[in-house]
């Protein structure tokens, strides 16, 4: 007790190096814990976002070049132009799988399909379906048909309406010089509803003269598996002049197949497949999101277990809920467009005929999902009415004799994830470049995380550094006190020594005085190192805001949008068991040195070390 | 007069990595109570080594060291220090960070003497070194050599051990001091019955011992007796 008590006596009576010791010590482990905190703080928010954010790339050939196609006008008898891209070859999807990619799922061109659901109710009424139809008409008189002309309906061949005027105008609006037409002659006519000629002028909608104009006909795009067209014979001819027998023939035969297809698709419904959720740019965005039940499993991809997700109109409409079955009969591919585009362009098969269903099963309810649309989006991102979510791998018979059309990737069809952070979207950049493929665009969509990461990163290197300067300081700063209150001590531990004071009695008289200002000091600058995190794990979440915006591909969102997408939570909570593990750890590095400082001390012959002291 | 320390055949090898060094060679003699002893001899002839072994902070390595009877192997040695033997150096080796008193109450603090206590007999022994009372609470850096080496043979009679071992007690003294020191040793010896050791060069602490021995290439021998 009596070496314990000189021990600290000894400490007292030289307050400056104690008391230096004591800061100094203290600030090293506030260096350390704040280090250690805001290193695992980092750390922490990082695997945190890693959870919540995923990276998709969208893929979109370009075209090689764009060919302007002139188009009448014939309310106001003037072209307007119309730039079509041409695509030349098709990139296949396969050039996406080269070494490296590091894919997380994808990449694959999805497929819409087209498929009956004949126990469901597709829409709450038919407003807006009245507009087209298929019918036989005659011109009340010969005409020809660059403005509107008088026609008389002789048979409706097919519409989604009941039709009941007698006579309706006609304009085949697109052509400069159309075809005359004879009123001795009948017609099969592919017609929608257009504006009036004087609508522009008109200060009501009444005054104006009501047209029907030309569209399609009868026309295929057909594709085979590897994705080229298939020949066909289709006239693509909206307006056709019926002859006897035409319904005997082909062509009466697509027009009959025509309006076949048209009625199968009244009670048809878009089905997407997908391998991955997050690659439909909806889901991705959160503009799409599971409101009851629960998003496909990892097991329904790889399993391809018949599940869907269903929108929750259509669930409401037809008294759905999550666990019900959907009955659905898949017809035809669409790989060149999504959903929300409409039907492919080609309805017909190469042989003028509709399709036939090549799988038909139940698909039970996962879950239900509801959406929003965000003003930015393309057509082609959007979500279609009715749209239903399936696994890939649920479809079980082979489509390639039912692909309806085929066409260029683009970002609505295809997509893939590959791992969050700048770095893995710099490494697919540069691996893409170097296969050379010029006319496919990668745009990346990762959700803001890179500029979070960015900011975490420069974060984690910071707090990396106080780490290192606390560790660093921290040993040079127990070492140099250790050498000042024991290894320079040491003929005072010869003394004792001499004194008859045991080596026990001697290391504790060292020990105690010196773990007593290291533990203190450690308790003090974990408590500061934690106050220090604090502040700087506050000052994180003010400085670095969420920015949902990253890439070369990102839709433009106006400023209050994003600004209400700058929400995230970074996790703030900092661990007390971070400071008293620093704490503790300098407190025994300390306890070490000094043992290690005492041990030398102690293999001091005694009166070796004092009688040369005095000579 | 009964032996108090008595070694028989004590040598003592120092043994580093490379080599062995006899540093002490069949050394035999006795110490008694109620004498001064004076161990002369050149630098590095052993001097130190013996009165290293005499002070128990290290054993023979051949031979037999008793003390009242008691081979020193077999003693707790730091009992030995505590309560029976202290050594005084030429460099006085006090506390830096200790006053007078404190240093002196060290060693009774060590023995669980009450503080109170400790403060009257150290008072006490202080008086016996005739030192002033104005300087019981300078620190010892703040006292003269002479007063700094009094203060040690104080502390060393505040172990209250029967054994004195002095190295080179003068070696830092003027001439006047160094006759005081001498003279404390004597008083200590003749009239307290302490057994006091004294490794010197110096000719006038050797003469003023009762026996002397010499010390050569660590062999010793009776100079005066």
């Amino acid at each position: 007790m009596a070496a314990v008590k000189n021990g600290f006596l000894r400490l007292f009576r030289t307050p400056v190096k104690t008391a230096l010791f004591f800061l100094l010590l203290a600030f090293t482990v506030a260096l350390v814990c704040a280090g250690g905190n805001l290193w695992k703080l980092c750390a922490d928010n990082m695997a945190h976002f890693e959870e919540i954010f995923t990276t998709i790339g969208t893929v979109e050939q370009k075209p090689e070049k764009t060919v302007q196609r002139a188009v009448w006008r014939a309310d106001r008898k003037t072209y307007r132009y119309v730039n079509d891209p041409v695509y030349g070859e098709t990139v296949s999807p396969d050039v996406l799988d080269f070494e490296g990619a590091g894919y997380l799922s994808g990449p694959d061109q999805r497929a819409c399909y087209m498929a009956q659901a004949p126990e469901c109710r597709l829409r709450d009424d038919d407003s807006g379906m009245w507009h087209f139809m298929i019918v036989e008409a005659s011109p009340v008189e010969d005409c020809i048909p660059s403005d509107p002309v008088k026609m008389e309906l002789k048979r409706v061949v097919f519409s989604y309406y009941p039709i009941t005027f007698p006579d309706f105008y006609y304009c085949a609006h697109f052509e400069e010089q159309p075809e005359p037409m004879y009123a001795d002659q009948t017609y099969i006519m592919e017609l929608v509803l257009g504006l009036p000629h004087d609508w522009e002028v008109a200060e009501n909608v009444s005054v104006g003269r009501w047209e029907y104009q030309p569209v399609d006909g009868p026309c295929s795009t057909q594709a085979d598996a590897q994705g080229h067209l298939l020949p066909n014979h289709l006239s693509e001819n909206p307006v056709q002049k019926l002859e006897p027998g035409f319904y005997e023939t082909d062509e009466g035969k697509a027009w009959l197949a025509l309006c076949r297809e048209y009625e199968l698709s009244y009670y048809s419904l878009p089905v997407t497949v997908t391998n991955d959720l997050n690659l439909i740019m909806a889901f991705y965005a959160g503009e799409a999101y599971v409101s009851e039940g629960e998003a496909f499993l990892e097991e329904d991809y790889r399993q391809g277990n018949r599940v869907c997700l269903v929108p929750d109109d259509f669930a409401r409409r037809n008294k759905l809920k999550v666990g019900d079955s959907v009955h659905l009969v898949l017809r035809y591919a669409n790989y060149a467009q999504s959903a929300s585009m409409g039907g492919a362009e080609g309805r017909l098969t190469a042989e003028g005929k509709a399709y036939e269903p090549f799988e038909e099963g139940d698909w039970q309810i996962r879950g239900i999902y509801d959406h929003t649309v965000s003003p930015g989006r393309s057509q082609g991102y959007l979500l279609a009415d009715n749209e239903i979510f399936i696994p890939t791998a649920s479809i079980q018979n082979s489509n390639e004799n039912n692909i309806a059309q085929y066409g260029p990737m683009k970002g609505y069809t295809t997509a893939f994830q590959i791992p969050n952070g700048s770095e893995s979207i710099e490494n697919y950049k540069a691996l893409w470049e170097a296969q050379g493929i010029s006319h496919v665009e990668i745009a990346f969509y990762d959700g803001g995380y890179s500029r979070l990461e960015m900011g975490l990163k420069n974060m984690e290197k910071m707090s990396l550094i106080l780490l290192t300067m606390g560790i660093v300081s921290a040993v040079c700063i127990v070492v140099f006190f250790c050498y000042l209150f024991i290894v320079k001590q040491r003929r005072r531990t010869a003394i004792e020594r001499s004194l008859g004071m045991t080596k026990r009695q001697c290391a504790r008289s060292l020990l105690s005085g010196i773990a007593a200002i290291a533990m203190t000091g450690c308790i003090a600058g974990a408590a500061a190192g934690q106050c220090l995190a604090v502040s700087a794990g506050a000052a994180m979440v003010q400085t670095r805001p969420y920015d949902t915006r990253y890439s070369n591909g990102a839709p433009q969102e106006d400023e209050e949008e994003r600004t209400a997408k700058e929400e995230v939570t970074y996790l703030i909570e900092l661990d007390w068991q971070v400071a008293a593990l620093s704490g503790s750890l300098v407190f025994l590095f300390t306890l070490s040195v000094a043992m290690a400082g005492i041990y030398g001390n102690l293999r001091q012959e005694p009166l070796a070390l004092l009688s040369d002291a005095g000579k | 007069m009964e032996k108090m320390i008595e070694a028989v055949n004590v040598s003592y090898i120092y043994q580093t990595k490379y080599q062995k060094t006899k540093a002490l060679s069949e050394v035999s003699c006795s110490f008694e109570r109620g004498k001064v002893y004076a161990i002369t001899g050149k630098s590095g002839s052993g001097k130190s080594t013996f009165l290293s072994l005499l002070a128990g902070l290290d054993v023979p390595t051949e031979g037999t060291l008793s003390i009242e009877g008691q081979d020193i192997r077999k003693m707790d040695r730091d009992a030995y220090r505590l309560n029976r033997a202290s050594v005084i150096y030429q460099a006085f080796h006090l506390f830096p960070l200790l006053t007078v008193m404190e240093n002196v109450m060290f060693p009774m603090e060590l023995q669980h003497v009450a503080r109170k206590e400790a403060k009257v007999r150290a008072q006490e022994y202080l008086r016996q070194v005739d030192l002033p009372e104005t300087l019981y609470k300078k620190m010892p850096g703040m006292i003269s050599g002479g007063e700094q080496q009094r203060v040690a043979i104080a502390r060393a009679m505040a172990a209250g051990g029967e054994i004195l071992l002095a190295d080179e007690p003068t070696g830092n003294l003027d001439s006047q001091n160094e006759q005081v020191i001498v003279d404390l040793l004597c008083k200590l010896a003749h009239e307290k019955n302490y057994a006091v050791i004294v490794v010197t060069h110096n000719e006038a602490v050797a003469a003023a011992a009762d026996v002397v021995y010499g010390m050569k290439d660590g062999e010793l021998s009776v100079v005066r007796e």
